[in-house]
């Protein structure tokens, strides 16, 4: 999953990238209002975790544009301002959520999975397709009771899967979306990681729960 | 103490005022009537008397008085009048038959000059008196008859004293119903108009009593609200409550700034709390090696120099706001102090690709405080090679002026602040738009200003062009 975190203050900025990071997101960061606007009209975001008050352009222009845009990326706003008229302005430009500094990173980590939960309409925390599960929280992935051991891009990729099981996802999504570096590289490497997936999910005589949709993508389902 | 009260005053002042008119007016009415009264009854009395004086007459070498003789105009006088005659020589007397056997007090003026007095009758009745010497008159007839016998007698050497008396005690309870009147008048006078005039300060007071009661009542959410100014409001008061509306604006002004110094100072607090927050949560958020607990300290350590800094900042604008003896006056030759300065932020400046454009006359003696003064330059400085459009000169020079040494900085600028005076407001940067956050508190400024103040000197922002900012500094002139 691909964040935008737009935040001026350094420090800040460093460590709530990185903690996310280490829970597995890919993101990118922003230091301007105007490089955040920038980058979040690129659109390959689920999510976008930003500042109000920044260089350039302030963040509530930003949530302005890319509402006026239609784009419907969810927003978590971080911000010093804790005023009851600051949030409800935020809220009712189009932000999904508002956290007021200074908050535990745990807490952003919570908030930043909620949404994107809600982003492709999941409630339950544990994410399940058939008999495989995948645990968000604990970073966890079985297959009938059977704990599965993946790498970090692989759970990304799964993970990603998950949120949009039941629909075909291109490889063009799954490029932006899981792949850190997703300017180089191709497609190949999508089917690649594909492979590595099925071989460490389809244990035994189990059937495979990744269909190839040739010409679209892939989809996870159950069969 | 009980305190001064417009009420009581206007009660009192008007109470005096009206009580003295009433007073003035009733002893004047009494005064007046005394005297009519006094004087008819004395222009009675002198009537009479002079008829009576004329009833004592030599004939024959003997007294007869003429009114005994019952002569007809003077016939009235006889069964009232009261009056006495009295022979000095022999101090035998003659009394009008209404006195019977009483006797009326006897007195005349100086050297028997009439005399007008008020005396008691023998009845006890108050009554005023004339009391006065005479001499018997001789007709032609019997002055012939005692020039023919030999005897002449001068009617001078028969003195007589007359006193004249009428009874005045109609007109002096004519005099006493008259005051009985008036100082009952007077005083039920006082007593309503006192009713009256409380009611009517009242009604006055009132409009006092509603702008008292509107400030009173209102709740803390609109202490620098407007008055609510009726339409009745009187004149007098009218400006009062404009003024102190006016007053209320530039309290409301201050306390938005106030608030504005509160949310920004959270936000300038929240944002580095946030992010030492951040980093110690990223640190022990899972076992790490030393390297990377370094750098996490690292940050940290940056973040509470910054924090540090910012509190440093505030706490010296707090006591140049409190007090104006924060500052150490003397002779000072800035264009020495701002040539430092530059030669400083040079390189800077030549790394942004700034031109320094310098006009500094040398010396230029200031009256300053030499912290105060390097603070405003260093800041005003600083912002010029902050905010400065890229490639764009910057103006520094120094003028003398009668008054002043003025020092001017200017630069173009890529975006002009809407409002130049909340440039100096603390910790206020445009909402829309942080320059440079890590580096800039906001607060510099607000430093600056209450720095020049604290010296005397001014501080101004002018746009001196659509893009060109200008900020001046003038001090009081110094000597060598």
């Amino acid at each position: 999953m691909r964040l935008l975190l737009i935040e001026d203050h350094a420090p800040l900025r460093v460590a709530v990238s990185q903690y996310l990071q280490e829970a597995g997101y890919i993101v990118d960061t922003a230091a301007t209002g105007d490089e955040g606007l920038w980058a979040a009209e690129g659109g390959n975001h689920d999510l976008i975790l930003l500042d109000l008050m920044l260089p350039k352009i302030d963040g509530m222009e930003i949530l302005r544009k890319l509402r006026a845009m239609g784009n419907p990326v969810h927003i978590l706003v971080l911000s010093a301002r804790d005023g009851l008229e600051d949030r409800l302005q935020a809220l009712d430009a189009g932000a999904d959520d508002y956290l007021v500094k200074p908050f535990p990173l745990a807490e952003v980590l919570a908030r930043t999975r909620a949404l994107l939960r809600r982003t492709y309409v999941k409630k339950n925390p544990v994410l399940r397709v058939a008999d495989l599960e995948l645990d968000p929280m604990r970073r966890t992935v079985q297959r009938a009771d059977q704990p599965i051991d993946l790498t970090a891009l692989e759970y990304r990729l799964l993970e990603y899967l998950f949120y949009r099981s039941g629909e075909v996802v291109t490889r063009t999504d799954i490029w932006e979306r899981v792949f850190e570096d997703s300017t180089g590289g191709s497609s190949n490497t999508v089917d690649v990681y594909i492979g590595y997936l099925r071989k460490k999910l389809n244990i035994g005589a189990l059937p495979d729960l990744i269909q190839t949709k040739r010409g679209h993508g892939y989809i996870l389902d159950a069969p | 103490m009980s305190l001064p009260s417009i009420r009581r005053s206007l009660l009192i002042r008007c109470g005096i005022g009206v009580g003295s008119l009433l007073c003035l007016l009733s002893v004047s009415t009494y005064l007046i009537v005394r005297r009519s009264l006094y004087r008819e009854l004395d222009d009675a009395i002198r009537e009479t008397a002079a008829l009576l004086a004329n009833q004592v007459e030599l004939e024959e070498g003997r007294i007869t008085f003429e009114w005994q003789e019952g002569i007809g105009a003077n016939r009235e006088l006889i069964p009232d009048g009261l009056f006495q005659f009295w022979e000095n020589k022999s101090n035998a007397s003659t009394r009008s038959p209404a006195l019977r056997f009483r006797d009326l007090p006897r007195f005349t003026g100086i050297n028997g000059e009439p005399l007008m007095r008020s005396i008691r009758l023998p009845n006890g009745h108050r009554a005023r008196a004339i009391g006065l010497r005479i001499h018997p008159f001789v007709t032609p007839e019997e002055k012939a008859r005692m020039i023919d016998s030999g005897e002449v007698i001068d009617p001078k050497t028969i003195p007589f004293t007359l006193v004249v008396a009428r009874d005045g005690e109609p007109s002096y309870r004519t005099l006493e119903l008259l005051r009985n009147i008036l100082v009952t008048g007077t005083l039920l006078i006082l007593g309503l108009g006192f009713i009256l005039i409380q009611r009517v300060v009242r009604s006055t007071l009132r409009p006092i009593n509603l702008l008292t009661t509107q400030v009173q009542n209102r709740s803390d959410h609109q202490l620098d609200a407007a008055l609510n100014l009726p339409e009745t409001l009187p004149m007098e008061l009218m400006g009062l409550a404009e003024n102190f509306d006016r007053l209320l604006a530039r309290v409301a002004t201050t306390r938005e700034r106030e608030k504005d110094f509160i949310r920004h100072a959270a936000h300038e607090l929240r944002t580095p709390i946030a992010g030492l927050r951040a980093t110690t949560d990223l640190a022990l958020s899972q076992p790490r090696d030393a390297a990377a607990y370094a750098a996490h300290l690292a940050t940290c350590q940056k973040t509470a120099i910054e924090l540090g800094e910012l509190v440093k900042r505030l706490s010296a604008l707090a006591r140049l706001e409190q007090s104006s003896e924060a500052a150490s006056m003397e002779n000072l030759d800035a264009a020495e102090i701002l040539t430092h300065l530059v030669e400083s932020f040079r390189p800077r400046f030549e790394n942004r690709g700034l031109e320094l454009n310098k006009e500094i006359f040398h010396p230029s003696w200031v009256r300053a405080d030499r912290t105060l003064l390097n603070i405003i330059l260093s800041n005003l400085l600083d912002n010029a090679l902050s905010y400065a459009a890229p490639q764009a000169p910057v103006g520094i020079h120094i003028l003398a002026t009668r008054d002043h040494v003025e020092i001017h900085i200017r630069n173009a600028v890529e975006e002009m602040p809407e409002d130049l005076d909340r440039l100096f407001d603390p910790l206020f940067r445009r909402e829309t738009s942080r320059h440079d956050a890590a580096s800039h508190l906001g607060i510099g400024l607000t430093l600056s200003l209450h720095a020049a103040r604290t010296m005397g000197g001014t501080l101004l922002a002018r746009q001196l062009s659509p893009d060109e900012l200008g900020f001046t500094l003038a001090l009081p002139p110094g000597s060598e």
